[in-house]
């Protein structure tokens, strides 16, 4: 039998590649003729647009091409709403270039296409555009005040959705508890910057009237539906390739952005391959972001610490329009009551227009900030019944055999109940806290003390709604010359790995070696069934698909060789790229195999002449294929999810704060954290650390700032501070594996795994370091030294003194 | 403005061309070299993607212009693998430590980490995350980096110990 | 369109310099990000650039008996790695923090200081050594001590047909140790919140002859702490941390910003120079620690 891959860390078939430079991202496209598309971006928050002159742009040597929304033809209308909701009281989405009114700084505005970036970009500075600002009211609260300045002229109280949702009777449960809780946490504003920002390149073949687009997407096929839609073409006349991309963490899902639309229509109008690359500006100007949020929670529990009922009431910030509908909001809503049983449930929430950046998911998708939420309340519940945070979390985890556990009344963001599937939470967080040292605290604690220093415990437990469908699909080939496994998804990568892991899973049901296992995806020419990868779901929904249909084409191979080998199916083994008779030396090759079950008529190479018309295995009666055969091991299956799987771990942290200058340290870091099986540990580590890296920012570096007029503070790396290799503490992780029985490889999803914990972890752990001190609570996030200096009472001391 | 002759030698390989003086050597070498290894992430000096080796120097080629570079040797990603064309231990560290996941970041920070291993060739833990403090990777968290880097310098020590 | 000068000897740089306006670039370290900063592409067209790196005479490190010089040309790496006196600790301190080795190998001690931005790492070194900047031009030469180099946010008294040639520095008392520190939301590519720097000498009894305490981040041109250092002289280096007042710090008007509150700054500075006195009051061996 072949040694089956899964489970094991197999080194990923792409590396080769990219580790010596030879990957290609979309600006590494070199195409003969390109232009270069450049865009006049708002600087107003909020303003109308009086007048715009284009005509010193136009006569600028080398432009091709000035846009504006006057000469974009039908494109000019509002962007689709992707993901309608009945809650939506006021959906609004933008247009491709600006239409009388500008609703951020950053928005486009118009367009040009040149021989070069460098001259496209200074004929933008050509045009003029006369703008008539108005008030603006950017903060989230501000925004949903009355009297508030309105971002939408006809959308009442900048409300763009209202929704609640409950489960079993919150009110009776708050009537009958000894002990209500209530805390108001904020987070704070931040932006996925992948590395690589985003990038199109399109071009139009006269000839054969095909519209190719190069697209930095995680939605390839989305894309290409939503292309063919605006303008109006045939859908295989489309065709979206994702290349090599550069990271997207959420912010590459969202289609349209307006480049995404423009470019390819410029490239139609000028019949001219026409590529932009965002700069690193624009990404924090004009892509998306996410977090804001401001929740008011409450507990009602009993005098021994059991959660009978939670409310909870938010206010999300949407940016300037709301394309992804309700989606960041209503996973927040629904994953509140984290690994807690919590009976009786109340949510509500309003998506409130803000003039920024508009908001869609990045990594994580409201999940940090109802983690925030919740493990923040719990510590102040612990402290408020003066029992310890590690037992009052026991006290009301669901039980390994209370599984699955519906939460009758709360739809995910996939429209569907949410319903955890399997967890073993108390394992989790008794693995943690030995892992951390829990019982050297106070010795740690101690030892800080003498160097000046306060140590506290941090603490964050999560969950995390994995693998939404609707669905995705998995075509399996075995190509008949090389015998190699050609496998196809609908979604796309950007440096998961997912090429390895679907590798081994198709390997393993035939018998190959993963590096013989080709992945292509993000690829419409190549597979157009599916929707995009967001929500940590290519394994759970990709896999599973892919390993159906590869658990079928095994089937196919098993019965080929059997009839070749004149063997009884039950005793072909797949292993080593052969079909063999078990316990025997006789095989066959998949290669042939392939080939043998595609009837020629020409013999191509050696193996293909015993496929031919009158070859000896060749003779039967009917037809060479079979009614209702196909030629050769080919299958495409799909896989639709029932319910989301509910992935789920704890961290645990040493944190220590020089109370003096209010930095912060991370001795220790410890992850638990449980995806189901894992098909690859090295890839769900390398997924797991990677997140954690940018909750760390979300943790105390990294705020998107506007000033009151709705300007971006500090749109690049200079001030919006990632961290690097120094800022970073090693982490320690613990590895459980709980099946999911929902599906048939028991995997979950664990992309976003990593990122949603550390906010409350690192700060929890801030706020017990300076527990001694006084500092009171820390309900905020990002913590940045300056907070902590004001908690600490400097900010009053030195107006004192 | 007028264009100028420049010369250097890239991945140990006489190259010229005539460029703007004031084009910079990474637009110069994507654009004129067809390298695209190296990478344009940020503009702002802060991310090391673009990073090469100039004149025994790890610098960002985002901040040279094309005429400071004539006559220097620069070394991209794409000089850096064996004679042979097998992969550098470095970059076969990466792989097997999975050091790098969407691969954006990964030719400046082996540039980085090659040069940084020529200064260092025993680096500590944090002297591997100081010397590439000036590399951004949003994807990896840096541990696996920090892993591959503390990897390849045990195996060149080792290689070096075998041929002594 | 723009002109691009890369002169090879100073002569021709500031016969360059005296006939048009031009931006000057030596390691480029700030001047590409500036450009980049989204006037961004294209924006050359407008200024003229005199690049001045190719000029070996401004290279040089010199050390006679009674200063040191370093060339315009020299970059945070030399200094990092030149054998220096330990006056000199703390520039070499600071050369190491600053952004990164890349930026390290490129940027200049000199472009430091003609940016002049209030976060300028390398301008409370200065300060605390007594530096002085040699200007030159078709004129002449004349030098500038740094508090009179430095007139405002990024603002300096160098004229449009003058050059900064070198940084001159007077041979340290003997005995000076110097040192630096800095807080930054991150480690390294991060505008300060405050960096302080300190050359501090004692006698053979401990007893502080000379001291000399600088602040940057925390006004708008790094400041030296006069009254603070005046309270050092005469008294033990093992309690100078002691010695701290909030008055010593009166000259210091930190502003609030993005980065951190102006009180926030203010208290920071102050815990930084302790700190700093506390290193360079252990033993010699403990600091290199």
């Amino acid at each position: 039998m072949a040694t089956r891959t899964f489970g094991e860390p197999v080194q990923r078939n792409i590396d080769d590649r990219l580790l010596t430079g030879q990957g290609h991202y979309i600006d590494d496209i070199d195409l003969p003729s390109v232009a270069h598309a450049a865009f006049l971006r708002s600087p107003f928050a909020r303003a109308k647009i009086t007048s715009i002159d284009v005509s010193a742009a136009r006569a600028h040597p080398g432009v091709l091409g000035v846009f504006t929304c006057d000469n974009i033809g039908h494109i000019d209308q509002d962007l689709p709403l992707l993901i309608p909701h009945p809650c939506l009281v006021g959906p609004r989405t933008q247009r491709p270039l600006a239409r009388g009114d500008v609703y951020y700084v950053g928005q486009t505005v118009a367009m040009v296409v040149a021989v070069d970036r460098y001259t496209a970009e200074d004929a933008v500075r050509l045009i003029e555009v006369d703008y008539d600002p108005l008030p603006v009211s950017v903060e989230l609260e501000d925004a949903a005040a009355d009297g508030a300045n309105l971002v939408h002229e006809d959308v009442a109280g900048n409300v763009a959705a209202h929704f609640v949702q409950n489960s079993g009777d919150a009110a009776a449960a708050f009537a009958r508890a000894d002990h209500v809780t209530k805390i108001t946490v904020r987070v704070e504003r931040s932006t996925a910057a992948p590395m690589e920002g985003r990038a199109v390149c399109a071009r139009w073949d006269r000839i054969t009237e095909q519209l190719m687009v190069w697209d930095s997407t995680q939605a390839p096929i989305s894309v290409r539906g939503g292309l063919a839609s605006l303008f109006d073409i045939d859908e295989d006349r489309v065709r979206v390739v994702a290349p090599d991309v550069g990271g997207g963490f959420g912010q590459k899902v969202l289609f349209f952005y307006p480049e995404e639309v423009l470019v390819p229509m410029a490239a139609i109008q000028l019949d001219r391959p026409v590529k932009w690359i965002e700069d690193r500006t624009e990404n924090f100007i004009g892509s998306t972001q996410e977090r804001t949020q401001v929740h008011t929670i409450e507990l009602a529990a009993t005098k021994d610490g059991e959660v009978l009922g939670l409310r909870d009431f938010f206010l999300h910030d949407t940016g300037s329009f709301i394309p992804y509908g309700i989606a960041i909001a209503q996973v927040a809503s629904t994953s509140i009551a984290g690994p807690y049983r919590i009976p009786n449930i109340e949510v509500e929430f309003k998506a409130i227009y803000t003039p920024t950046v508009p908001v869609t998911p990045y990594r994580g998708c409201g999940r940090p900030q109802a983690c925030f939420a919740i493990e923040r309340a719990m510590d102040k519940l612990a402290e408020e019944l003066g029992l310890d945070r590690f037992e009052v979390r026991r006290r009301n985890f669901i039980a390994p055999d209370q599984f699955p556990w519906k939460r009758e009344g709360l739809l995910f963001a996939d429209g569907l109940a949410v319903c955890y599937d399997s967890g073993e939470y108390d394992t989790a967080l008794s693995k943690a806290a030995e892992a951390i040292g829990l019982d050297r605290l106070d010795e740690m604690k101690a030892d800080a003390r003498a160097r000046g220093k306060y140590l506290g415990l941090g603490l964050g437990f999560y969950v995390e709604g994995t693998g939404l469908g609707p669905y995705e699909g998995g075509h399996v080939r075995i190509h008949p010359i090389t015998g190699k496994i050609y496998v196809n998804t609908g979604l796309s990568t950007q440096g998961q790995g997912h090429d390895t892991v679907f590798a081994q899973i198709a390997a393993d049901q035939l018998g190959v070696d993963p590096s013989d296992v080709i992945v292509v995806e993000g690829d419409t020419g190549a597979f157009d069934w599916g929707v995009a990868t967001f929500a940590s779901r290519a394994a759970v929904v990709s896999g599973n698909a892919i390993h159906k249909a590869a658990s079928k084409a095994r089937e196919m191979v098993i019965e080929a060789a059997a009839n070749m080998l004149e063997a009884a199916p039950g005793d072909i083994e797949l292993a080593e790229g052969k079909a063999r008779i078990s316990g025997s030396d006789r095989a066959v090759t998949l290669a042939e195999v392939a080939t043998a079950t595609n009837p020629l008529r020409y013999a191509f190479n050696k193996a293909a002449q015993s496929a031919t018309q009158f070859a000896p295995a060749s003779k039967h009666d009917g037809p060479p294929l079979a009614d209702g055969k196909a030629p050769g091991i080919e299958v495409t299956d799909y896989y639709s999810p029932p319910y989301s799987t509910w992935a789920y771990g704890c961290h645990a942290a040493l944190v220590e704060v020089d109370p003096a200058l209010c930095t912060v340290d991370i001795r220790q870091y410890v992850c638990v954290h449980d995806c189901g099986n894992m098909i690859n540990p090295m890839i769900v580590e390398g997924q797991v650390i990677g997140g954690m890296a940018q909750g760390l920012g979300g943790a105390l570096y990294e705020k998107v700032q506007y000033d009151q007029d709705g300007n971006p503070r500090n749109a690049g790396f200079m001030d919006f501070l990632m961290p690097y290799a120094t800022e970073m503490p090693k982490v320690d992780i613990v590895h459980m594996e709980t099946p999911s029985p929902l599906n048939p490889l028991g995997i979950k999803g664990v992309g976003e795994a990593g990122t949603i914990a550390v906010p409350a972890t690192i700060i929890s752990g801030i706020e017990d370091a300076l527990k001694p001190l006084g500092a009171g609570h820390f309900h905020e996030a990002p913590v940045f030294p300056h907070m902590i200096f004001e908690k600490l009472g400097g900010a009053d001391q030195a107006k004192a003194s | 403005m007028s264009k100028m002759h420049v010369k250097m030698t890239v991945n140990g390989k006489p190259v010229e061309g005539l460029a703007e003086p004031r084009t910079l050597l990474i637009h110069f070498l994507r654009e004129d070299l067809n390298l695209t290894g190296p990478h344009i992430g940020c503009d702002t000096s802060h991310c090391g993607a673009c990073t090469v080796d100039l004149d025994g120097k790890s610098v960002k080629s985002c901040t040279v212009f094309v005429a400071q570079a004539n006559g220097a040797e620069v070394t991209t990603i794409e000089g850096i693998a064996n004679p042979d064309g097998t992969l550098h231990a470095l970059q076969e560290a990466f792989r097997e430590h999975h050091g790098l996941q969407c691969g954006f970041c990964t030719p400046g920070m082996i540039t980085r980490a090659h040069r940084l291993l020529q200064e260092n060739p025993n680096p500590t833990e944090a002297e591997i995350r100081m010397g590439i403090s000036g590399n951004l990777c949003r994807c990896t968290g840096y541990q696996n980096i920090v892993k591959s880097i503390t990897a390849a310098a045990e195996q060149l020590a080792s290689m070096k110990e075998a041929a002594e | 369109m723009a002109a691009y000068f890369r002169p090879t000897t100073l002569e021709e740089a500031l016969a360059v310099r005296a006939a048009q306006p031009v931006t000057v670039l030596a390691g480029g370290t700030d001047v590409y990000p500036i450009r980049a900063n989204k006037v961004g592409w294209g924006d050359m067209h407008r200024d003229d650039v005199l690049d001045i790196s190719a000029i070996a005479e401004l290279k040089e490190i010199e050390q006679t008996a009674d200063r040191l010089r370093f060339g315009a040309l020299t970059t945070w790496s030399q200094m990092r790695r030149a054998d220096l006196p330990e006056a000199f600790a703390g520039y070499q301190a600071a050369s190491r923090d600053v952004g990164g080795v890349q930026v390290q190998n490129r940027g200049t001690l000199v472009g430091n200081i003609c940016t002049a931005s209030p976060a300028g790492d390398g301008i409370p070194c200065l300060l605390s050594l007594d530096a002085e900047i040699e200007l030159a031009s078709a004129r002449g030469r004349r030098t500038v001590p740094i508090q009179d180099f430095i007139t405002g946010y990024r603002q300096t008294v160098c004229g449009h047909d003058e050059l900064v040639t070198a940084i001159l520095i007077p041979r340290p008392p003997a005995g000076a140790v110097g040192d630096f520190l800095k807080l930054g939301a991150r480690r390294y590519l991060v505008i300060s919140i405050a960096m302080v720097a300190a050359v501090i000498a004692a006698d053979d009894t401990g007893v502080i002859h000379h001291a000399s305490v600088a602040v940057g981040a925390c006004s708008e041109v790094a400041k030296r702490l006069h009254d603070l250092e005046a309270a050092l002289l005469g008294q033990p280096l093992a309690s100078a941390p002691d010695l701290i007042e909030h008055a010593h710090f009166a000259a210091l008007k930190p502003i609030g910003d993005l980065r951190a509150s102006g009180h926030y700054r203010d208290s920071a500075a102050r815990d930084l120079v302790r700190d700093l006195f506390v290193r360079l009051s252990a033993e010699p061996k403990r600091r290199a620690a």
